[in-house]
């Protein structure tokens, strides 16, 4: 999910893993790159789902 | 209008989160989210509304009983120097419900903090009787490092990202890299959104079964 801010987004990630499931919030300023926070998010939600 | 947050901590340390919900019954559905696994709530109503008793016994009172049965209240009134309602309120609340009924003005900050003593007055002895005021974790040790040292790595090489917070469904900080501000309000709001989200994905889903 993705959430417009005053100076800038929020990305909010979910992460399922079998002992809790998590939430991944990310707060960006206005010169980040929407699809790169993104994507680098799903990462690590990936790395944390898997640890 | 909207979702408010705040959050203080007490003496011994505890954290207490405060949620303030829009009163209007077109946000009701907000209510459900925000009263699951709440301590204790406070309701603010207004006196110099046509029918201030009707509202808070239909919308409100009726509104949270599940709640109401289970959670200790203070029920707030505002504006009764200008439109004296008496005892209506204290005799009609006695009769049904069990909760402290005061008298505010909410631009008054000793008003407000009279209102949230009142509350957690009532929540030491129910909270030591059902609810642990900390909260268990489960995370593996190892996850947690995993997510403390990922979230470092993200808010080091990605241009523009300010914070990076890992938390629970129910909004409670694991894991976090700032450059300013606190993990646990930022936990704390996501959860919420989240919650908020869950819900409009369900009534869109129900109404395109609709249509």
């Amino acid at each position: 999910m993705t959430i417009d801010t005053e100076s800038g987004f929020a990305v909010v990630f979910s992460v399922h893993r079998p002992d809790a499931d998590l939430v991944i919030n990310v707060i960006a300023d206005g010169s980040a790159i929407l699809g790169q926070v993104a994507y680098r998010t799903a990462q690590f939600a990936r790395t944390l789902a898997e640890a | 209008m909207g979702l408010d947050f705040g959050q203080f901590t007490l003496d011994n340390g505890d954290r207490i989160r405060l949620f303030g919900t829009p009163g209007q019954s077109r946000f009701d559905f907000l209510w459900k989210i925000l009263s699951k696994n709440a301590l204790g709530m406070i309701i603010l109503a207004d006196n110099s509304r046509p029918d201030p008793l009707g509202d808070l016994r239909a919308q409100y009172l009726e509104g949270f009983a599940d709640d109401l049965d289970i959670m200790p209240c203070a029920i707030g009134i505002g504006r009764l120097a200008d439109h004296r309602a008496g005892r209506r309120y204290i005799n009609e609340l006695a009769r049904h419900w069990r909760a402290a009924v005061l008298e505010v003005d909410v631009r008054k900050r000793d008003d407000v903090i009279l209102l949230i003593d009142t509350l957690l007055a009532q929540l030491k002895p129910a909270c030591l009787e059902n609810k642990p005021m900390s909260v268990k974790i489960n995370l593996a040790p190892s996850a947690k490092v995993i997510a403390t040292r990922e979230a470092e790595k993200m808010l080091s090489e990605v241009d523009g990202v300010t914070a990076v917070v890992i938390a629970t469904l129910d909004g409670f900080d694991v894991a976090s890299a700032m450059r300013h501000g606190d993990p646990a309000r930022v936990a704390a709001m996501a959860s919420s959104i989240s919650a908020i989200s869950s819900v409009v994905s369900q009534e869109a889903a129900w109404a395109a079964t609709k249509a």
